[in-house]
């Protein structure tokens, strides 16, 4: 502690700024103080530095073990008894691999029971509190390695605004840093100010990054297994938010700087803010436009008038249908990520494995094609093509499984094509080929009513059938989904018909990527719309075989739009109004990829 | 207090008839490609016969029932008197089947409408007393009232209010505003005065806005409520109690929300 404040005194010194270096190291012996300030550095580099990533497991249990002294000197508590049950903690996960059999807590539970009653017994019962206290850095070290992604990943719960901000913008250790700040400094001038300087921010940072975007939306509903994660599992879905994250303006300053320039529209500011920064992220880092070329403004305003355009036929989730069709690669606890080598063509006999789950609850006839390649972090040198051999008759280093009922589990190893050394990312890819996805879309046909039919039955049937959004259709959250809308206006569930009139109904649709990877063919698309026809020339958007895809990670694939002129005659002229939903569904490829990193090392003779 | 029908009077009130889904008719959760019925129980509570009615479910989606038969008549119900205290009830079946969920769907909700129209009618009959000698305090005869309310009428729709203007002077006369309202769960689609009297002979009248020999009135259904004028020239100088009476036939129609659940 005392050397903090004389790495800041020090430093102060040497740059002629004794006072002020002074009162930096009497804020350093506040150990909250200085858990603020590197658990803010190493928020930062968590989110803004992607090459920091495999160093942050390392800073953050530095963190953890920091916490139980601030702990300590906050609620002037003995250190060891906070320590005894992060040890506990930390012998029992890491060790004990979290191990939850009944028969290893039959030993176990006793050696801890007699570990942390024995100094309650000796202390008079004393040391009860800070034990107790001992579990927060405990809950502090999941929640900063991704505890919240995990679970929402896990049991598939719906994020609110509050708990995705918390995800993604939460500096966990720098909060647990004002938590434990002293409340009444007794030092004086610079040392307090600094103290309290730092409370106040953290208050805004809270006030702007969570609780204004949050309000009302608190809460969910949920149900948990008694499962309990790796610490990698964990670490792996945090990852993914991560990726989100980098896209996203952080709500801080999103904010701040709505609050300021357009306080009255609040939302569509942040809405706008947010939009644009997505925007950004795409030509930057999709296009490859530097922010300083002319071009990049030209770039962002075409995605915005593209996503206008998509916004036309927006989909949503089916929540009826709880099981999606999805894939996931999961990584296996034998996954070797440092190899030592005695000769680097050792390494063209080495197997990196990984797992592959393909969740099929249709039972479609999908063919998996696996491939995999090595990319070089440490040299300029060009990919490694990696060998998969899953036992089905590989072909230039890929090989093909057919799914087979409901659930497809295969373990599948890459081997490198040529001598690995140094660091790789090394990407398996799975390309699940035929996939088809479904959506549906309900529409009311009312065909010709008054004036007053509308003001009495409009609300009623609005309340009783389109409620829940349902106005846009809907379909599972799988890889891609066909989104459609038809109707005198595409919003519009209800669709009149009158007979004098010329009676067209747009049709326009899209295929939205919803999983991350790439859609890299569209094989065919239908939009089952029996009984009605588009004007002469436009039948391709109510069917269409291979069509075109970038195979990128394209967001939105806008499909050809329409306009119907013939309405069947059951819609035509209702007696009072019909109810009916129609279906859309596509058939396409879709690729998935991992990254993970390995190293190769020579062993030193 | 004596409940026993006899001396009981279904003409009073807000009362009509009564549309319920049988409980378990359709089940809470139908399953795929199985059979079911919907069962209306109808119930005649209002003081009147009901006719010419009709029901029809609306809004149920074919994608995943099959109703065999959406629209039924039904035959004439009789209201509550003396002679049924309880009024007529039928019941009305609905066969359906139920289809398939879309793909792996867990679970299909829907909501429908179920809406009945029928004819009834609906009396009003009170004693008043008529005193066009308005000056004279000590006459020794009825006190008239120039505001008296009404529970109802035993029927949905109600005349609520009924203001007296008494015109003394040499062409005595006397003005009767009836306010009518719509009291009952659904909406009247048209009213049509079929009678009016005062005592036993006939009185003009006229709806608030209408011409003089219009006799029906359609509702819009924001509008559920109407004054009927009527007016009638005394001769009598004296005051005297006498009856008033009004009668009229109305198109009524009922619409409830309902909800089916198909599950796997």
């Amino acid at each position: 502690m005392d050397r903090f404040g004389r790495i800041g005194s020090d430093l102060a010194k040497y740059s002629g700024l004794q006072l002020a270096g002074k009162q930096l190291a009497q804020a350093g012996k506040s150990l909250g103080w200085l858990m603020v300030i590197l658990g803010t550095l190493h928020y930062i580099l968590k989110i803004y530095v992607p090459q920091f990533a495999i160093y942050s497991l390392v800073f953050s249990l530095s963190l953890f073990v920091l916490a139980a002294y601030a702990l300590a000197q906050r609620t002037e508590k003995d250190r060891i008894a906070i320590l005894i049950p992060m040890l506990i903690f930390c012998i029992w996960y890491f060790i004990f691999s979290g191990n939850v059999s009944l028969t290893f807590w039959l030993w176990f539970g006793p050696v801890i029971a007699a570990i942390v009653v024995l100094p309650i017994i000796l202390t008079h019962g004393q040391s009860t509190t800070p034990e107790v206290l001992g579990f927060l850095p405990v809950l502090f070290l999941f929640l900063d390695v991704g505890l919240l992604p995990w679970l929402v990943q896990t049991y598939d719960i719906t994020p609110t605004i509050l708990l995705e901000n918390l995800m993604l913008f939460m500096p966990w250790w720098a909060f647990f840093g004002i938590m434990t700040m002293p409340t009444d400094s007794s030092s004086k001038g610079y040392t307090n100010f600094l103290i309290n300087l730092t409370r106040v921010i953290g208050i805004f940072f809270i006030v702007f990054t969570f609780i204004i975007p949050a309000v009302p939306n608190l809460g969910h509903e949920t149900t948990f297994t008694d499962e309990l994660p790796g610490l990698g599992e964990i670490t792996e879905a945090s990852q993914e938010y991560q990726k989100r994250a980098a896209k996203t303006e952080h709500p801080f300053f999103a904010n701040m700087a709505c609050i300021i320039s357009d306080a009255e529209n609040l939302e569509q500011c942040l809405k706008d803010r947010q939009q644009r920064r997505e925007f950004e992220y795409y030509c930057r880092f999709e296009e490859n436009i530097k922010k300083t070329s002319s071009k990049f403004e030209a770039c962002v305003a075409e995605q915005k008038k593209k996503r206008e355009k998509e916004l036309l036929v927006a989909g949503q989730s089916d929540k009826d249908i709880k099981e999606p069709t999805k894939a996931t690669f999961k990584v296996s606890e034998f996954f070797p990520e440092k190899q030592y080598l005695s000769s680097p063509s050792e390494s063209l006999n080495f197997r990196y494995p990984i797992n592959f789950i393909l969740e099929n609850p249709r039972s479609q006839s999908i063919d998996i094609v696996f491939s995999c390649k090595f990319k070089s972090k440490t040299k300029s040198k060009a990919e490694i093509i990696g060998n998969i051999d899953v036992g089905e008759g590989p072909e230039n280093g890929r090989d093909t499984i057919k799914a087979t009922g409901t659930q497809t589990k295969r373990t599948i190893a890459c081997t490198p094509s040529e001598i690995l050394d140094g660091r790789y990312q090394l990407v398996y890819l799975a390309e699940m080929q035929n996939v088809q996805s479904g959506s549906r879309l309900k529409r009311a046909f009312i065909g010709d009513k008054d004036l007053e039919w509308k003001e009495e039955w409009i609300d009623k049937i609005k309340k009783a059938s389109f409620s829940k959004r349902e106005h846009l259709s809907r379909g599972p959250e799988e890889f891609a989904r066909i989104n459609f809308a038809f109707g005198n206006f595409l919003e519009d569930p209800f669709i009149e018909y009158k007979a004098e009139k010329q009676n067209s109904l747009i049709l326009s649709s899209t295929i939205e990527n919803l999983d991350g990877g790439k859609i890299t063919r569209i094989g065919s698309y239908s939009i089952n719309l029996l009984g009605f026809q588009p004007q002469p020339g436009q039948a391709d958007c109510l069917s269409g075989f291979n069509y075109p895809t970038s195979k990128t990670r394209q967001k939105t694939i806008p499909l050809p739009t329409c306009l119907m002129h013939k309405i069947p005659i059951e819609f035509q002229n209702p007696t009072d109004f019909i109810i009916k939903e129609f279906t859309a569904e596509v058939i396409y490829d879709y690729q998935k990829e991992r990254s993970m990193d390995v190293e190769v090392k020579k062993l030193k003779t | 207090m004596n409940d026993n029908g006899l001396h009981h009077n279904y003409q009073q009130g807000v009362s009509e008839l009564n549309v319920v889904v049988l409980e378990n008719l359709p089940p809470k959760k139908i399953f795929q490609n199985s059979d079911f019925s919907i069962v209306l129980q109808l119930d005649n509570q209002a003081a009147y016969p009901v006719t010419n009615g009709v029901v029809n479910l609306l809004g149920i989606d074919s994608t995943y029932y099959d109703v065999h038969t959406s629209s039924q008549s039904f035959q004439p119900l009789e209201g509550r008197s003396i002679i049924s205290p309880n009024g007529d009830t039928i019941f009305l079946d609905f066969d359906a089947s139920a289809k398939e969920l879309y793909q792996n769907a867990e679970k299909n909700e829907q909501n429908y409408f179920i809406k009945v129209q029928y004819d009834s009618k609906m009396q009003f009959s009170d004693t008043i007393c008529i005193n066009t000698d308005l000056y004279n305090l000590n006459n020794g005869g009825c006190l008239s009232e120039s505001t008296k309310s009404y529970s109802g009428q035993g029927a949905p729709i109600a005349i609520s209010r009924v203001e007296q203007i008494t015109n003394p002077g040499s062409n005595k006369r006397i003005e009767f505003r009836f306010f009518i309202e719509n009291r009952g769960s659904g909406k009247i689609l048209k009213a049509t005065l079929t009678n009016s009297k005062l005592g036993t002979k006939e009185m003009p009248c006229i709806f608030q806005g209408m011409a003089l020999h219009e006799f029906t009135k359609v509702f819009e259904p924001e509008t559920q409520q109407v004054v009927l004028v009527c007016s009638k020239e005394i001769s009598q100088s004296e005051s005297y109690q006498t009856t008033l009476s009004l009668s009229f036939d109305y198109v009524y129609e009922l619409s409830k929300q309902e909800r089916l659940t198909l599950v796997k």
